[in-house]
């Protein structure tokens, strides 16, 4: 692995890092299950995911920078996780499914929408 | 937010990421995260750490883009029913495993 290598990853790592602090400290409000922030973090990931495949980029770097820096540091899946065991501790079943429901449908939802916007927008 | 916490969480979110690159698996970094994120629960220990360690480490680790990447994958091979499966198996495999990691580390103390 060469150096421009490692600071591509550096580099996005950094800004996935800080946007998702940002909107973990920031935004606190209220849709459908009761709101938690990696929600809102997957969500807009996958949407990002959605573009970054329909411009299949070749450029090694580019792969780097923004599929396993920006986008690795940013999505979180072990919050995801974390918020599902907590549902079932507190023994909350009904949310537990509405909350893993809305997780997926959304996220594939955005990244589909991501794509063809892409698609279209690209011919 | 301080300066010693940015760059404590900035060190910690490099190592998970170089980690994650080196071992290249979405599979094995998922459960390993889920894992050590059950650990990291059970403990008390204090919002300083606990902030650092599954905010900066879980949290850059696993990637929720890797697991959308893979459904995607056998989405285009058309394998619908497969995907279905292994949605819901990755998934309740990680809980199960954030589950043992929780027993773990209470049974240690």
């Amino acid at each position: 692995m060469d150096l421009y290598a490692v600071i591509f990853i550096l580099v996005g790592s950094t800004f996935g890092l800080i946007l998702r602090l940002f909107i973990k400290h920031n935004f606190k409000t209220k849709i459908l299950s009761y709101f938690h922030d990696s929600l809102i973090v997957n969500v807009l990931a996958s949407l990002f995911l959605g573009i970054f495949v329909a411009l299949s980029p070749t450029n090694k770097n580019l792969i780097l920078l923004f599929s396993i820096g920006f986008l690795g540091c940013f999505s979180t899946f072990s919050s995801f996780i974390y918020k599902l065991f907590n549902l079932i501790q507190k023994r909350k079943y009904i949310n537990l499914l509405i909350y893993y429901i809305e997780v997926l449908v959304l996220s594939f939802l955005f990244f589909w929408f991501g794509y063809f916007i892409t698609v279209i927008f690209k011919n | 937010m301080n300066k010693r916490f940015f760059i404590i969480i900035l060190l910690v979110a490099y190592l998970a990421t170089f980690l994650r690159f080196y071992l290249n698996n979405n599979f094995i970094v998922s459960i390993i995260g889920s894992f050590l994120c059950g650990v990291v629960i059970s403990r008390k220990i204090s919002n300083f750490k606990r902030e650092i360690l599954l905010s900066g480490f879980c949290s850059c680790f696993t990637s929720f883009t890797g697991f959308v990447h893979i459904l995607y994958q056998l989405i285009l091979q058309g394998f619908y029913l497969k995907l279905f499966f292994y949605l819901n198996f990755i998934v309740i495999l990680n809980l199960i495993i954030m589950y043992i990691g929780f027993l773990l580390s209470r049974k240690m103390t």
